[in-house]
């Protein structure tokens, strides 16, 4: 039998949010907790981690009584679905990793033309003229008008 | 009378031309968002909100403004001719927007939802000048301990109305907590879960994680599921709604603006809210219940005006206790603050002009909201044949220039695929955003009160309890988780 996805789901947050919770729990320990009628730094957030370690084992538990294996298949075929988010996810990367020596216009527009082209699978002329426009249109609207300081290449644009 | 005086004050605000063109901007900008797909108003006024630095904040308000309630105009539009909500407020106007445009009354729907939205916010405004002078004066009385009750009523109120499961609705409110915790802590200076990064002394920006988790998560759901995105085609005619139509509509039009006023106003409400409880309590009143989900305009008219009287409900607990209720009126916090001012009780008499400015400015933008929805409709039915994969990429544009263009620094942009990537994986475990913003951004409040109050109650948590305003806020919260670990789910409404 295998887990139907929510279970997974569950099971995964669950353990997710408890670490969390345990994560700023230990950090408030050490920020110190103060007294009652002085708390300190690590007061509240020591409480909010305690309850989140509480909420997410309510998540958790229920999910290890039942079923209990999963079908490594049904993983794999899924993975197809999940191309095209990741390469939007890469070019968000791509993005951050590259406006600040190639400028805002010249990532925006292979930004877009990686999106349109590559993930989107579409022509060339409609590729090119959306990201010619979006270039030129973001850098009008929002530094030219709006008076965003965007990051600049070596070329000033 | 006072009130009147007082509008009179603010229709002069309102209508000096450089609010006019930002109020009409504001509208112009809003229902474009509420027509898009996957672009809902939070992430634009995010967006705008960098663009407002040079306004002054009367201007800055009122464009924000417009956006938030216009988006409730637009979203129905996409409801109604595709199929797929343009925001998440719009999502019943699906259900029988959709079958009067199959059977080829898109116009009447269209028109009724327009008309619906115009009454609606016009009542919810009346609702809000009326309601909001003497709910100020009230929370004058409000010391440190009644405003953490109220936060945690907030808190736990979005929780018990969030769709899915009460369980994780508290789970992502304490997550956006611990996140507000993150950076330098007021009181002590120290520097607080930062792993010794140096860009976290700031704290966790709200604005990266809204672009994030409204923009660039929802642009990744629905990268995971193939949308079938038809527009209606036909020649849209006869915008205006027949009498009949008006005769089945009329209760329900005042029903919708008076029950989504309501759940405006209280703490973790709100239009999308509104709307979902509208449809259901009309479904319930009617004398045909099976119609519903058929086409009736009757499940348009409803929904629609909750949604908008329930904008102008939720500017009450903002203007006059200074404390956002959900999402979006954090966001407008944000921009008074950025702007130098701060709502709450005082603010009706320190700053009268900014009051009554951003009100009267409501129903200036209602108005001009009508004329956009009516005669410009063809306008936003073009705007809706962009096919998505042009679309999306734009969009991703917007939220990145949003994510960067508030401090200037490209940190904010990791934030925003980091919390992207989280959105939209917390979606698909069930998980929703909106109590993690809410409780991200009053986090810094929610703490300060309540250290200052076991500093005045002398470390004793009992101070919570003997003050009798903060001991009904806290009565009701505990109601409310009462009830709901024996109900466990709120009934789904469709």
């Amino acid at each position: 039998m295998s887990a139907s996805p929510l279970n997974q789901h569950d099971r995964l947050s669950g353990v997710i949010g408890m670490l969390i919770g345990l994560v700023f729990c230990i950090g408030s320990v050490s920020l110190g907790l103060g007294e009652i009628h002085q708390p300190g730094p690590g007061f509240l957030p020591f409480l909010v981690g305690a309850v989140l370690v509480c909420l997410s084992a309510i998540i958790f538990i229920p999910t290890l009584r039942k079923e209990k294996s999963v079908h490594r298949q049904e993983i794999g075929r899924g993975l197809r679905k999940y191309r095209k988010g990741g390469l939007i996810v890469l070019a968000l990367v791509f993005y951050n990793f590259c406006i600040g020596f190639l400028g805002f216009s010249l990532t925006t527009f292979l930004f877009v033309v990686f999106l349109i082209k590559i993930v989107e699978a579409q022509g060339w002329t409609r590729t090119l003229v959306t990201a010619l426009c979006s270039a030129a249109g973001f850098y009008f609207v929002f530094q030219s008008w709006l008076m965003l300081d965007l990051p600049t290449g070596p070329w000033g644009f | 009378m006072d009130v009147l005086q007082h509008l009179i004050v603010g229709f002069r605000v309102a209508l000096e031309p450089m609010n006019l063109l930002l109020c009409f901007l504001g509208c112009l900008g809003g229902t474009l968002v509420g027509v898009l797909p996957g672009f809902g108003p939070t992430a634009a006024m995010a967006l705008l909100l960098p663009g407002t630095f040079h306004l002054s904040p009367v201007s800055a308000i009122i464009m924000l403004s417009g956006i938030y309630y216009g988006a409730m105009y637009g979203g129905s539009t996409t409801s109604i001719l595709v199929n797929i909500p343009g925001e998440t407020a719009s999502v019943m106007t699906c259900l029988d927007g959709y079958q009067m445009a199959r059977k080829g009354r898109a116009g009447p729907a269209l028109g009724m939802a327009a008309f619906a939205s115009f009454i609606a916010g016009t009542i919810g405004v009346i609702g809000l000048m009326l309601l909001a002078p003497p709910l100020a004066r009230f929370a004058l009385k409000f010391g440190p301990p009644e405003y953490f009750s109220l936060m945690l009523l907030g808190l736990t109120m979005v929780s018990y109305l969030s769709q899915g499961s009460m369980i994780k609705a508290f789970i992502m409110a304490g997550l956006g907590l611990l996140l507000s915790f993150i950076g330098t802590d007021i009181i002590s200076g120290v520097s607080r879960f930062t792993f010794d990064f140096m860009e976290l002394r700031e704290g966790v920006g709200i604005i990266p994680v809204l672009m994030g988790v409204f923009g660039v998560g929802e642009i990744l759901s629905n990268a995971e599921e193939e949308m079938g995105r038809e527009v209606f085609t036909q020649k849209i005619k006869g915008l205006l709604p027949s009498l009949k139509d008006w005769m089945d509509s009329k209760w329900a039009l005042i029903r919708g603006a008076l029950l989504g006023f309501f759940l405006g106003i209280l703490p973790g409400g709100g239009a999308a809210i509104a709307s979902f409880m509208d449809y259901a309590l009309e479904k319930r009143l009617s004398k045909h219940p099976e119609l519903f989900g058929t086409g009736t305009i009757v499940g348009v008219a409803g929904p629609e005006s909750a949604n908008n009287s329930a904008t102008a409900g939720a500017f009450i607990p903002l203007l006059t206790l200074g404390i956002p209720g959900n999402a979006v009126t954090a966001l407008l916090l944000g921009a008074f603050m950025i702007h130098g001012t701060q709502p709450g009780p005082l603010m009706m008499q320190r700053t009268p002009d900014l009051f009554w400015g951003i009100i009267a400015s409501m129903y200036v933008g209602n108005i001009i909201l009508l004329i956009l929805n009516l005669p410009l409709i063809g306008m936003w039915v073009r705007i809706l044949k962009i096919p998505y994969p042009i679309l999306s990429p734009l969009i991703l544009l917007f939220c990145i220039v949003g994510a960067y263009s508030l401090n200037g620094n490209l940190w904010d942009i990791a934030i925003m695929i980091f919390f992207g990537v989280l959105g939209h994986v917390m979606r698909k475990a069930g998980f929703e955003g909106a109590p993690m913003i809410l409780s991200l951004v009053i986090g810094q409040m929610f703490e300060n009160a309540f250290r200052q109050s076991l500093l005045i109650g002398d470390g004793s948590f009992l101070i919570f309890i003997r003050r009798p305003i903060s001991a009904a806020l806290i009565a009701i919260s505990v109601f409310l988780i009462f009830t709901a670990a024996f109900r466990r789910k709120i009934p789904q409404t469709n």
